[in-house]
């Protein structure tokens, strides 16, 4: 006779057995990801050496405020007046190349992703894990990249004049054949 | 001018002399040829509309409107003239007159904008007038998607997919506006308006005017930004910008690492039979929405709102993620190791101490294919006995029986695009619109744009009841009765195909005179339809060259329900309306994959492919391709279960996703059946009703975490990819029946379902062809499948599928409804309704749907709301001899007289199968849902509406002819580009 029931009682945390499953996981994941976790190691290592890791770090702690202060003044007369210089200028970064970025922004996001949480990271320099701690969400990872990225295209089209008309990337319209689902032209 | 084939058209393309296949407009053969035409209202999957003027050519010297122009013998063609140039860049400017470019932080900014793409493909860099925002607000007020005026193009492809597509007529552009724009039901809000949250609109439009709400602020990288700091930043990008261009780069891109974090996977609709496959967006677990393409086979573009918008389960806080053991009197979590021991271990005891057949196993009929074949070989092979079974005994087994008693296969005898070419349409015992919606769209389409005709049998004045060019409203249980005195009325009438008859079809004399008691006279007092209708269906039927049947519960779910079926198949024999395209028998399979659990021999007395159990030749085949020995006899089938459980015979039970306990009639009875079990093991993914009975349960994979193929009522396999991990410790169900097995010794090895598939296709000679690559992407096969790979859309063209390729009509007398004492004066009908699928465990996890059907309720006549005295809203209590019901009233002219619908759509004390009884099918025992009577106590004859003002139902929708272009060209802001003039689009 079994009468229905409801009620799920969960064993208590204490035996440790789920958290230490969920440490080999990890440990699974890293072996798995080895050679791209030693590629964002490297790439951490050299923002760690030119000092962009701190203000890396500080602006994804200080988040949409800081953003929405830098949009403030860039709204202000000045900051207008400035932007639009430099974008005529077209003297921005122009040192990475676009299809590489995306790549790499997807190994990093890939492996913060695997990788947030694991206790090996410990074992890291604290400068480095706090980063990392800081860059899990890969929303932001791929955010930070993507500015970089955005002020080498704007240079790039800036500088390539604005009176050819083709823009980089330009394609077909054409969803006809694949209708709105399919990626279509967009770079 | 060269030659060329009968049919194709010789033209000149920028000086060129080009062949162009027939009907084709003249955009449709730029296109094929690769021609980069702008095209912002043209759409593949509708008709052309005709707004943008972005596709103009030059034909012999005059510009025109690519899209609506037919390609024409000795045609010119010219699309490289400086005045083409110019005429397509004035249109675009005047789209963007009601277009703000703001790309970097637009969530449609995803590579498929259409606005943004045509901008680059037209190089456009300066607006001669600039943006101009629309004195509207944001429509945000349907749950699922919402509509930016401001963003309107006003290109029209909206209205056309609501009115011409969906067909729910709900949208159009009201041109008389100062400012245009797209209404709901000329002018309401969209949430109080009758808009079935199909979601077409939203597919179709070319820009981000209309978005699934789960896209704003999810899809881009910066799109999330707070409402004001993003209107900063499009002020201060524009103002900043010398042009276009370096905008349109920098949102490319963000747009390509945006696209490095957003997976689409390909997968196929979890809820009815129609099979619509789509992509799905996902962002990590979120998801951002479901993405129709045209290469669909079974639906297009087309979804309904469940399959839109209905996927809130995925992602549920409920989901089952470890599983759980029945440990005195509680459930406790358990890992795989421990529940699959005391599975192993309990399953074997009881097979060792009473023999393989107290063991009773349901599959899934929302599970792959894939599953139903393991889950049977699991029965068969490691068990020992054939007690296997699958829920389409719930409502199809009838319909499969009433074919393959008359043309042989169990399955529709063509492919939804037959229905939609037939001439006429009948609809017997199906709501098609709810149940089966985009399967319906066809119908109403190829009604409104074609004039096809429509004949609905039903007992509820629904939809298709209301659209249809004649309606019947049969007492209960007495189709039958009518579609034998049709078939009689035709043959006395000389109306029958005698060729056909006389060529493909046996036993016509027999069948003749089982005919004899059928005469109009007899069935019009049987069936209370007047005799000049019935004759008006027959003269309906020998008027037209092709028919469909359609059918569903309201057929099967009766004692004769598999009668009714074979009466059906038997009319169509009789006027020849079988093998041909437009024409044939489609039992609407309600599941995912009702069809495809079936056919691969989730079935008591057949192995995949329909060979029967007890056929010596096949059991050898399957002994030698499993290496196990077979039980010979066929087994029990679900409601047989039910009943050896009460007779203490069969003492355990494996269930695969299926709330048994609620969808099975006499819920009631099946329950205490339930408690007796020794041991009991449900895998799902919520803690179901059947699972609270259960001694394991183990947590399942719902269709987006997991590969394999559904089969869609149209018997087209179709695959599914995995789109997410499974969550916590959840697997899918292949995984699991395979751990189950193994520890049961059997030692299977299948790494991917591709693999099961690939040993199905080698036993079961149905699906000999079957392979996962001929089902990649959005490709698909429809059974039975030759080994090279050439599959079957329409049945029985050459043959019927018997030894002798004759198909057989099938003589019957007629079996009335159970009868009930005087007390119970109601008749209970029941199904479905569109927004919730089944006893609603999946569809009530979204927030949306609930906003539009909260629960579940009752609907009453009006007549009979008065006799009672009660209103909308009033609790009522329906009793009947097996249970009782407690559900509020909805007072509708859907139901007539003494008749009550109660959608099967609750969980709770609203369940529709605590009042229905044991009677069944007597062929097949599928329940007779829809025959019960109950009594009706008015609780309370008033209160809260069960059913919310702003459900679609009452609503008035807004029929038109669709985007009513000529009025836009009416106006007088208007100017055809190339003739000067700026002007409004
Ligand atoms: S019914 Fe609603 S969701 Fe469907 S196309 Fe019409 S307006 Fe859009
Ligand atoms: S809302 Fe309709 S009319 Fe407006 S742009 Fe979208 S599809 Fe076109
Ligand atoms: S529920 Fe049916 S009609 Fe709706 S999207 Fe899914 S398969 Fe298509
Ligand atoms: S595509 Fe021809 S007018 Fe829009």
């Amino acid at each position: 006779m079994a009468e229905p029931i409801r009620t799920v009682i969960r064993p208590s945390a204490d035996d440790g057995q789920t958290r230490r499953q969920e440490i080999e996981g990890s440990e699974n994941l890293l072996a798995e990801y080895r050679e791209e976790l030693a590629d964002v190691l490297d790439v951490v290592r050299v923002l760690h050496e030119k000092g962009l890791l701190r203000v890396v770090r500080d602006v994804v702690a200080a988040g949409e405020e800081i953003l929405e202060i830098l949009v403030n003044q860039i709204g202000s007369e000045g900051g207008k007046r400035l932007l639009k210089n430099v974008v005529s200028a077209g003297g921005l970064l122009a040192a990475v190349d676009l299809q590489g970025m995306a790549g790499t922004a997807k190994v990093v996001t890939d492996g913060l992703r695997q990788a947030a949480g694991a206790e090996q990271w410990n074992r890291r320099p604290p400068g480095i894990m706090d980063l990392l701690r800081a860059m899990r969400d890969p929303d932001v990872v791929v955010g930070l990249l993507m500015m970089l990225q955005g002020a080498k295209v704007l240079g790039m089209a800036v500088r390539r004049g604005t009176g050819d008309g083709r823009n980089p990337g330009a394609g077909s319209a054409d969803d006809g054949h694949r209708g709105p689902g399919s990626s279509g032209a967009g770079a | 001018m060269g030659e060329h084939a009968e049919g194709e058209t010789a033209l000149t393309w920028n000086g060129e002399v080009c062949r162009c296949s027939p009907e084709r407009s003249v955009l449709e053969f730029l296109l094929e040829r690769g021609e980069s035409v702008p095209h912002v209202c043209y759409h593949p999957s509708l008709e052309p509309i005709q707004t943008c003027d972005t596709c103009l050519v030059e034909v012999d010297g005059r510009l025109v409107r690519s899209c609506a122009t037919p390609a024409a013998d000795g045609m010119r063609i010219d699309t490289r003239s400086e005045a083409v140039h110019r005429a397509r860049r004035e249109a675009m400017d005047r789209i963007l007159v009601n277009h703000e470019l703001y790309c970097t932080v637009c969530d449609n900014n995803n590579g498929n904008c259409v606005v943004h793409n045509t901008v680059k493909l037209l190089g456009v860099r300066h607006q001669s007038e600039p943006f101009s925002p629309k004195p509207y607000e944001v429509d945000d007020s349907n749950p699922f998607y919402r509509y930016d005026p401001n963003q309107c193009i006003l290109c029209g492809r909206c209205v056309e997919a609501c009115q011409n597509l969906q067909v729910n007529e709900t949208l159009s552009i009201d041109w008389s506006l100062d400012r245009p724009r797209v209404v709901w039901d000329g002018g309401v809000p969209i949430d109080q308006s009758s808009c079935v949250s199909c979601g077409h609109c939203v597919t179709v439009c070319p820009c981000n005017a209309l978005m699934e709400k789960s896209m704003l602020g999810r899809a881009g990288l910066m799109t999330g930004l707070k409402p004001e700091v993003l209107r900063t930043m499009i002020e201060i990008t524009k103002e900043a910008e010398p042009g276009y261009g370096p905008i349109l780069a920098l949102s490319d891109a963000e747009e390509a690492v945006r696209r490095q974090g957003i997976k689409r996977t390909k997968t196929v609709c979890t809820y009815c039979g129609v099979g619509c496959s789509f992509e799905v967006w996902t962002k990590g677990r979120y998801i951002l929405k479901i993405e129709p393409s045209p290469e669909a086979p079974a639906n297009g573009i087309s979804t309904c709102v469940k399959g839109k918008f209905g996927w809130g389960h995925i992602n549920s806080p409920e989901r089952l993620t470890k599983p759980l053991v029945r440990r005195d009197g509680a459930f406790v979590e358990a890992t795989w190791d421990e529940a699959l021991d005391v599975i192993a271990g309990r399953f074997t005891a009881i097979r060792d101490a009473y023999g393989p057949d107290a063991l009773g196993f349901i599959a899934s009929s929302k599970c792959t294919n894939e599953e139903a074949y393991l889950m049977q070989k699991l029965a068969r092979a490691v068990i020992g006995t054939n007690n296997v079974d699958n829920c389409s005994r719930y409502c199809q087994s009838p319909a499969t029986q009433g074919l393959f008693r008359t043309v042989g296969y169990g399955g529709d005898s063509g492919s939804i695009a037959d229905i939609a070419a037939a001439d006429l349409v009948i609809i017997i015992g199906s709501n098609t619109a709810e149940s089966h919606p985009v399967l319906a769209t066809r119908v109403k389409r190829a009604q409104k744009l074609r004039g096809q005709k429509v004949i609905v049998a039903d007992l509820r004045r629904h939809e298709m009841a209301r659209r249809a060019d004649l309606f019947l409203h049969p007492a209960p249980g007495t189709d039958f009765v009518w579609l034998a005195a049709v078939t009689k009325y035709i043959l006395d009438r000389g109306w029958e195909d005698a060729a056909f008859l006389a060529d493909r079809v046996t036993g016509l004399e027999e069948f003749v005179k089982s005919l004899e008691p059928f005469t109009l006279e007899y069935a019009a007092s049987v069936t209370g339809i007047a005799e000049r209708d019935l004759i008006r269906v027959a003269e309906m039927i020998h008027d037209a060259k092709t028919v469909c049947v359609l059918w569903a519960m309201g057929v099967t779910q009766h004692c004769g329900g598999s009668d009714t079926s074979t009466a059906i198949s038997n009319l169509l024999l009789v006027t020849g309306n079988y093998g041909r395209p437009g024409t044939g028998a489609y039992p609407l399979r309600g599941h995912n994959n009702v069809q495809g659990a079936s056919d691969f021999g989730a079935m008591p007395a057949y192995f995949p492919g329909y060979e029967r159990v007890d056929d010596p030749a096949v059991r050898r085949r399957y002994e030698e391709g499993w290496g196990a020995a077979l039980p010979e006899t066929p087994g029990l089938d679900n409601h047989e279960m039910v009943d050896a459980i009460h007779a203490g015979k069969l003492r355990a039970m494996y269930i695969i996703g299926e709330d048994m306990s609620l969808v099975d009639a006499n819920a009631n009875d099946v329950q205490d059946a339930f408690k007796k079990l020794d041991f009991m093991v449900v895998q799902d993914i919520f803690l179901t009703r059947t699972a609270e009975f259960a001694d394991v349960v183990l947590p399942a994979s719902p269709s987006l975490e997991k590969e394999g193929t559904f089969t869609n009522t149209e018997r087209r396999i179709q695959r599914l990819y995995r789109a997410l991990d499974p969550l916590g410790d959840s697997k899918p169900d292949w995984e699991i029946i395979q751990a189950v097995a193994n520890r049961l010794g059997a030692g299977w090895s299948y790494r991917h379902p591709g693999e099961i598939m690939d040993e199905a296709a080698r036993l079961a000679p149905l699906f000999a062809g079957v392979r996962y690559d001929r089902l990649e992407g959005f490709r698909s096969l429809q059974w039975p499948v030759a080994e090279d790979g050439t599959d079957s859309p329409l049945l029985y063209t050459e043959k019927f599928a018997f030894p002798d390729g004759r198909a057989r009509l099938y003589p019957m007398g007629w079996i009335p409804p159970v009868t009930f004492s005087d007390e119970y004066d109601l008749h209970l009908n029941n199904g479905r309704i569109l927004e919730h699928f089944h006893e609603g465990n999946m569809t009530y996890k979204t927030g949306g749907i609930r906003h539009k059907v909260p629960e579940a309720f009752v609907e009453v006549s009006p007549e009979l709301a008065r006799e009672r005295g009660l209103e909308s809203g009033a609790l009522v209590k329906l009793v009947s001899p097996y249970g009782e019901v407690v559900v509020r009233a909805l007072v509708t002219d859907r139901v007539t007289g003494r008749e009550l619908y109660l959608p099967m759509n609750s969980a709770d004390e609203g369940a529709v199968n605590y009042v229905t009884g044991s009677h069944t099918d007597r062929v097949t025992h599928t329940p007779a849902y829809k025959e019960i009577r109950v009594r009706m106590e008015v609780l309370e004859s008033s209160g809260p509406p069960p059913l919310p003002a702003h459900n679609p139902r009452f609503h008035r929708p807004n029929p038109g002819p669709g985007v009513r272009v000529e009025e836009k060209w009416r106006r007088t802001d208007y100017v055809f580009p190339g003739k000067g003039g700026s002007a409004r689009g």
